[in-house]
């Protein structure tokens, strides 16, 4: 499966790629206020998690694995601080 | 600059890396090899030495983890498996690719510092590795993990482990930096780190700040880093994250002796302590702030963070520790790099010894990584130093002598014209008897003659002999590349070398390098199946790669054979028509063995998918063109089922050339005695016309006849009825030509001068050399002619 764009909200569904990075990026360049659902996210490619921490966007959801939700979550909580 | 010094450590360095490596292969069938381990210990050792006399302190770091390895493995301590010698054997390259950049630049490239860090590192980690598997050695224990490491796990989820870790329990911390293009290698570092077994918590960090998302961020370049902690043991870690070893640091959560002694460490000072000293607000701030670095370096948020901090730390009147702020934070604006911040905040939190406790020494409590890492670089060169061959003792002078090829190229020049300068005598001697009548002085000519062509020819053979090499020079790199090869494609390879001492000039023995790798490499990544099914075709499962060299006349003959499946002409058929290079019809009426040949063909390549290893469609046919360049033969013989035996024919030597000089229309020329077949006479009567060629028909070949004077132009002489025309016959290109021409005349071997200036653009030609009468003989080139 692969990440189903749904206006400003991407949707991770099971298995997302490295190929979809590029694509990722773009909608986020494309929607400042993009959003991001791993509802129904089972794994994703480090490449992916990497746009996550980098865009920053947030994450209304948070995928069920502990692992993803753990470096995932880490990464959201952290850009509520303020500086 | 380059100097003397730095060419001969060059060179040097070379040699010793060469001798490392084979020493290597040798341990690593025998381990337990004494002579072997010694070798390369000894040559790691002085590649170290001599390392230290340049500022090379990358390459010098690098050997060194080497010999702390190899030191172990010398006291018995640890056991070298392949793993390991494929640790060292990358090390070893490593420092081969340090030894280039130092011949080329006369410098290290910037980055040899962190290459050469993980090596050590990947070095240093099997070394403590062995260490708890086989007894327990101070020096080689992991150093403990630096707090900047665990700054970015949860407060409460950290400190929970920690206190497993100090109740004893053996808590790893892994830090895995995966290569910044490991995206485009099907790399997924998510899911290598998710292979640590017993995974406690990872964390994931920028290993660089983001910079602008939206204007140049990469998102194929991986800039993460992660840390992950562990329960599982250090072999299980290393076994899982196998193929990223490089880019993976591990430490200890906790050093051992903060287990066994009651007094922890400072860093890990009780939470009561920490509380009384911060207090639950201060707390909150520091863990606050914690976070906003980890997002990455920012001068302008980092400020804001020193700031709140220095305040911080005045209001709670710790001014030792507001000292080590500041410098801790003019540290990381200098550096442009959080760790020393991150790494203050972190043991901050984790509650420092109070400043009354804390020696004034700066940071170096807060820096526990320091110690430990300077302490196992020093220890083991302090304890291998004396089994080193002591400075005082006289090395044995060295038996060979290093001479610039350019010298023993003029040497053979110059016999050259002796050789040729010698022929002249006999004419001399000729003349002396016809023109002055003087038969005894025609005589003792000759007797002078016979000896100085007996000196001569001693010398030829002795000078030839300096450019001879044994083929074990190319020979040599053959173990390392079928063991890595063999390695990568999962098969099990077993090499075996022989007529290694064979020898042949050097240019031939040096260029035979590149066509030797392409067919080796065929061999293995086409010919060798896996195990299994060789299993399932009644082979054993390790096949046989046989590299044989012999002498064969003035030809040395270099054999490949292996076991594997062997060439399918019906295959080599189909491919061929597929891409075009024959027709269907063609194709079908070649037989078995002229299919086989078609494999050297531009461009034929029959596997299915491009390797890295063979398959690109160059290869085989560069190796005919190198082979034929050097004046030989390449021939394949395949068995389907059975394997496949490649089989090289190169002449010893380059310098001198054996011709046949033969007579054409009254002008002599000299024709490459490797291109006849024989010489016969030929009745007119049995010339038979096919349209306007002539052809004569030889053992049930029809063979086509050039009359050479056509050719090249001069007056054809009558022919003698009684003996018939002269015909040499040659062999050209695989195909077999009769060349009409006057009359043969005799053998001999020249040293051949190619054709320079004006005359190299004229075709037909090889070169020139000089008769014995100072006449200048033309070599005909037959394939150029035809």
């Amino acid at each position: 499966m692969a990440i189903r764009y749904a206006r400003s909200l991407a949707h991770f569904e099971e298995r997302c790629a490295v190929e979809e990075a590029l694509a990722l990026v773009e909608f986020l360049r494309a929607h400042p206020k993009g959003k991001i659902s791993l509802a129904t996210c089972t794994s994703m490619h480090a490449a992916l998690l990497q746009v996550i921490l980098a865009m920053r966007p947030p994450v209304t959801q948070l995928p069920a694995d502990p692992l993803l939700a753990a470096l995932i979550g880490a990464a959201a909580t952290a850009d509520l601080i303020p500086a | 600059m380059k100097t003397v010094l730095l060419e001969r450590f060059v060179q040097e360095a070379r040699e010793l890396l060469q001798t490392a490596a084979s020493g290597l292969l040798t341990l690593e069938r025998e381990p337990g090899d004494a002579t072997a381990i010694n070798e390369v210990f000894r040559a790691v050792h002085t590649l170290k030495g001599s390392s230290g006399l340049f500022d090379t302190p990358p390459l010098t770091r690098l050997v060194h983890a080497g010999e702390d390895v190899l030191q172990q493995v010398r006291t018995g301590a640890m056991t070298l498996d392949s793993n390991v010698v494929d640790l060292l054997l990358d090390g070893l390259d490593q420092v081969g690719a340090f030894i280039d950049q130092l011949d080329r630049d006369g410098t290290l490239a910037g980055d040899a510092d962190r290459i050469a860090a993980q090596h050590a590192g990947a070095l240093r980690a099997r070394l403590g590795g062995a260490e708890t598997a086989v007894v327990v050695i101070a020096d080689t224990t992991l150093p403990v993990a630096p707090p900047e490491w665990l700054a970015g796990f949860p407060a409460a989820e950290r400190d929970a482990l920690l206190a497993r870790a100090r109740a004893g329990e053996a808590l790893l911390a892994v830090r895995y930096t995966p290569d910044e293009g490991c995206f485009y290698t099907g790399t997924d570092p998510l899911a290598a780190i998710r292979d640590v077994p017993d995974l406690l918590a990872v964390t994931v960090a920028a290993r660089e700040p983001w910079g602008d998302p939206v204007a140049d961020f990469d998102p194929y370049r991986c800039n993460l880093v992660f840390t992950a902690l562990t329960a599982a043991s250090r072999d299980a870690v290393e076994q899982a994250m196998t193929y990223e070893l490089d880019a993976v640091e591990l430490r200890t959560l906790v050093a051992v002796d903060a287990i066994a002694a009651p007094t922890p460490a400072p860093d890990v000072a009780p939470e009561p302590e920490s509380s009384a000293l911060l207090g639950e607000a201060g707390r909150h701030i520091v863990r606050t702030q914690l976070r906003v670095i980890a997002g990455g370096y920012d001068a302008i948020r980092l400020r804001s963070t020193g700031t709140l901090i220095g305040n911080l730390l005045r209001s709670l009147r710790q001014d030792a520790l507001r000292e080590r702020w500041e410098i801790a934070l003019a540290e990381a604006i200098a550096a442009e790099d959080l760790a020393p911040v991150a790494a203050f905040l972190a043991a901050l939190e984790e509650g420092p010894a109070p400043a009354a406790e804390a020696p004034p020494a700066p940071a170096v409590p807060l820096l526990p990584a320091e110690l430990p890492a300077s302490a196992t670089a020093d220890t083991p060169s302090a304890a291998t130093l004396p089994a080193a061959a002591p400075p005082g003792e006289p090395r044995p002078a060295s038996k060979t002598l290093k001479v610039d090829q350019g010298k023993i190229d003029l040497l053979m020049n110059l016999i050259g014209e002796l050789v040729v300068q010698k022929n002249a005598l006999p004419f001399l001697a000729r003349r002396a008897e016809e023109i002055h009548g003087s038969r005894e002085m025609g005589r003792e000519i000759k007797e002078q003659f016979a000896t100085l062509d007996r000196l001569t020819q001693e010398m030829q053979g002795a000078i030839m002999q300096i450019r001879m090499l044994p083929v074990a020079e190319v020979f040599d790199r053959f173990p390392r590349l079928v063991r890595d090869i063999a390695r990568r494609l999962d098969k099990q390879v077993d090499l075996v070398l022989k007529g290694t001492d064979t020898a042949a000039d050097k240019t031939i023995v040096e260029a035979l390098g590149d066509p030797l790798l392409h067919i080796v490499r065929n061999s293995l990544d086409h010919g060798i199946e896996e195990p299994a099914t060789r299993v399932a075709a009644g082979k054993p499962p390790v096949a046989t790669l046989r590299l044989r060299a012999w002498q064969d006349n003035d030809c040395v003959v270099i054999e490949i054979a292996d076991d594997g499946r062997g060439i399918d002409p019906a295959r080599i058929r189909g491919v061929a028509v597929d891409k075009g290079m024959v027709t269907r019809e063609q194709a079908d009426a070649l037989s078995d063995q002229e299919a086989i040949n078609l494999i050297y063909r531009p461009g034929f390549s029959t596997a299915a998918e491009v390797s890295d290893l063979s398959g690109r469609g160059v290869g085989m046919d560069v190796v005919l063109s190198t082979v034929q360049r050097l004046g030989g033969r390449v021939s394949v013989t395949s068995q389907l089922g059975q394997g496949t035996v490649t089989r090289l024919s190169l002449p010893l030597s380059m310098a001198v050339t054996r011709i046949m000089v033969v007579d054409i229309g009254g002008s002599l020329y000299g024709i490459p005695i490797d291109h006849v077949v024989q010489t016969t006479r030929l009745d007119p009567g049995v010339i038979k016309r096919i349209k306007h060629r002539e052809v004569f028909v030889l053992r049930d070949e029809v063979v086509p006849l050039i009359r050479m004077t056509a050719l090249l132009g001069g007056r054809p002489s009558a022919v003698d009825a009684g003996r018939g025309e002269a015909v040499l016959v040659c062999r050209v290109e695989g195909r077999t030509v009769g060349l009409v021409i006057d009359d043969f005349r005799e053998g001999m071997d020249v040293i051949l001068k190619p054709m320079t200036g004006l005359l190299a653009e004229v075709s037909g030609y090889c070169g020139t050399t000089l008769l014995g009468d100072g006449r200048v003989l033309l070599v005909l080139d037959l394939k150029e002619l035809f």
